[in-house]
């Protein structure tokens, strides 16, 4: 309380600033982040996400230099709340779990959408959602759901890091096939309200890239952009481009390349001088690579089937690594998902990774052309790439056995359902990065490769080489690219700090 | 002798350092006893006084949100709220957070500036809770 009643003099004092503070409406922030960043010159924005002031969802037009939102949904209808409340019953953080929760979807069948349909919230004809309150904690104490919601689904939450049984798989499905209904719906709305041909999205709801897949598959609009950073992280970008634009009216940027987000490496760079220092400063052991030399080290690293942190460039700003601090893999290593979320992240092995696939081939390996250089969007996996194999997991069966069933010729990206979450690579917006897979394929004949984020279980993604080196150190990550400088773990000095895996709780 | 001294005055120092520790923890534990003990009398007397006038007011002249929220097959979907980047009245200054409060009320119902002031006069009492299990947008929202 004593934070939230004094933030501008928080501001000032954190960031040593004596100007005036401006604040914006929640959702219009969000709206900005969308459209200005976006390649469109006139779009419909459509955002949804918890709830931000009393707003939980809204709707309106960009054109221009300006975002006009025209109507919102207010709490308590609020359908990221609602997905909030089933990650939190299926034992996942509440505000960052929710990505578990759409990971876990494919394993399970919507057994209980009739439930949730006839008793806890209901989609109207325009999308926006209404929630049964006596299914919630939220309004009468400090808790998600109250005691029916437990009763309806016959028996208590899932306790966090236990065992995932069919009850929580088919609530992810059941739920999650709810969100796709309720968006697309919205989305449809959305255009019949505004009759524009494009829509932005933001907001946390943003990020579940399933129902924005059914989006831009099954909706209205001719195409779709989603502000990368679509969680609360983003507001900040959008209350900066609505300042910018509207409150100072300066120019929107030329699109460069696909948009105007810069492939969303907004963050800090380290040059290779500050790396240097670092590692002569620690005594840390690595080799100096040549210009010519470096995406060919790496991707002969990954061919060999090794694993390497990979920290190159400005880093990313959103929730997703692309290719800036990342962790990669070979693809077509059918352990390679195995090894690296149990040996590197320290996770259940349950998620899928994420493809980085050079732009020039995506729709040799995935049924898409459509760029997603942000990883927002998913797509079906060849028909030609996939082995056919049993599509329901058994009974009373470990989730485990089932998820490393090989169900492809690039099976560590593979989901269950045949369905990958693609990051494209393009050589203008991150030429390195290219060039490295670029160098993969030219050794292996695969222009897909495994990107996560470089960070471990619950840990913040890696920013400086200091971070990176400690999450090398502390997992099984086999080589560390470090701008320029490659360090191999064997020469490295042994470390057996084991305490820091209790540091962070998984989300 | 030198060395019944020395440990005489290492005894001495040991049952100090000791003895301020405890005391230091006792008063710790004091002090929050203390502070739970306030904060509780505090809120008591704003809900009884302030908070209860307040919602039973609502209540008679038919306001209540949380009965709007319980029924929620009569609540509406999307509702008109036009706000642009391009209305400078949109960004607001905050200069204070009771300013702030005073022109979102729009001079009615002057109990809730009363009890913001109430609640501010005592925030040194707060204490964040140590386990959070709902959405943080919530935590932001109440």
């Amino acid at each position: 309380m004593s934070q939230k009643l004094d933030v501008p003099s928080i501001i000032r004092k954190t960031l040593g600033y004596k100007g005036r503070v401006l604040f914006m409406p929640h959702h219009l922030a969000h709206a900005a982040s969308a459209f200005f960043p976006s390649p469109f010159e006139e779009a419909a924005v459509l955002t949804i996400d918890g709830v931000g002031e009393w707003a939980t969802g809204s709707y309106g037009v960009g054109k221009a230099n300006e975002v006009r939102i025209l109507k919102e949904t207010d709490f308590p209808d609020s359908l990221g709340l609602l997905y909030s409340a089933f990650t939190y019953f299926c034992g996942f953080k509440v505000n960052s779990g929710e990505y578990k929760l759409m990971g876990l979807a494919p394993y399970g069948k919507p057994a209980y959408l009739d439930e949730i349909r006839e008793h806890i919230a209901t989609i109207r004809d325009d999308g926006s959602v209404a929630l049964n309150l006596d299914y919630f904690g939220f309004l009468d104490s400090l808790a998600m759901i109250s005691p029916r919601f437990e009763e309806l689904f016959s028996g208590p939450r899932r306790l966090p890091e236990s065992r995932i049984t069919r009850r929580e798989m088919d609530l992810a499905a059941s739920i999650q096939a709810f969100t796709e209904e309720a968006m697309l719906k919205m989305a449809r709305w959305v255009h019949k309200e505004t009759g524009k041909n494009y829509l932005c999205m933001a907001g946390g709801v943003a990020l579940n890239c399933v129902a924005n897949g059914r989006i831009l598959s099954n909706g209205p609009f001719d195409d779709i952009w989603i502000q990368p950073a679509a969680g609360d992280a983003g507001g900040a970008l959008g209350a900066a481009l609505a300042v910018q634009h509207g409150y100072h009216g300066l120019q929107r940027e030329p699109i460069k390349v696909f948009d105007r987000q810069k492939g969303s490496y907004l963050g800090p760079a380290f040059s290779e001088q500050e790396i240097d220092a670092f590692l002569r400063f620690r005594n840390i052991p690595h080799t100096r690579l040549g210009t010519s030399e470096r995406a060919m080290t790496v991707a002969r690293a990954l061919a060999e089937g090794h694993v390497v942190g990979f920290f190159s460039g400005r880093m990313e700003y959103g929730p997703r690594a692309l290719g800036a601090r990342s962790i990669l893999g070979d693809s077509r290593r059918e352990e390679m998902q195995k090894l690296m979320n149990l040996k590197i992240k320290y996770r259940e092995s349950f998620r899928p990774f994420a493809p980085s696939v050079l732009i020039e081939h995506v729709s040799e390996y995935f049924e898409t052309e459509h760029p997603t250089p942000y990883m927002l969007l998913v797509a079906p996996v060849q028909k030609s790439r996939c082995l056919a194999r049993n599509n329901e997991v058994p009974e009373d069966s470990d989730l485990l056995l089932a998820v490393n069933q090989k169900r492809s010729d690039i099976p560590a990206v593979t989901h269950w359902d045949y369905s990958a979450r693609i990051q494209t690579v393009d050589k203008q917006t991150n030429q390195f990065y290219h060039e490295v897979i670029r160098c993969f394929e030219e050794l292996t004949g695969c222009a897909v490769i495994v990107n996560t984020s470089f960070n471990v279980r619950g840990e913040p993604i890696v920013c400086t080489p200091e971070e990176a080196y400690r999450c090398f150190m502390r997992t099984e990550i086999d080589y560390l690219y470090l701008e320029g400088f490659w360090l191999d773990k064997r020469d490295q000095p042994r470390v057996s700090d084991e305490a820091w895996k209790e540091e962070f709780t998984l989300d | 002798m030198t060395n019944r001294l020395r440990s005489a005055a290492l005894r001495i120092i040991l049952t100090t350092v000791y003895q301020a520790k405890a005391a230091s923890v006792a008063f710790a534990n004091f002090i929050e006893h203390l502070r739970a003990g306030l904060l509780a009398v505090v809120l008591s007397f704003v809900y009884y006084t302030i908070v209860t006038p307040m919602a039973w007011r609502t209540k008679q002249s038919g306001g209540n949100d949380v009965l709007t929220w319980k029924d929620y097959r009569n609540r509406i979907g999307w509702r008109a709220n036009v706000q642009s980047t391009s209305d400078p009245e949109i960004y607001r200054t905050l200069q204070s957070p009771r300013g702030e409060l005073l022109s979102l009320l729009h001079g009615r119902n002057k109990s809730v500036l009363v009890l913001y002031d109430l609640l501010m006069k005592f925030r040194f009492l707060a204490k964040p809770p140590k386990e959070k299990e709902l959405s943080a947008d919530l935590y932001v929202m109440f």
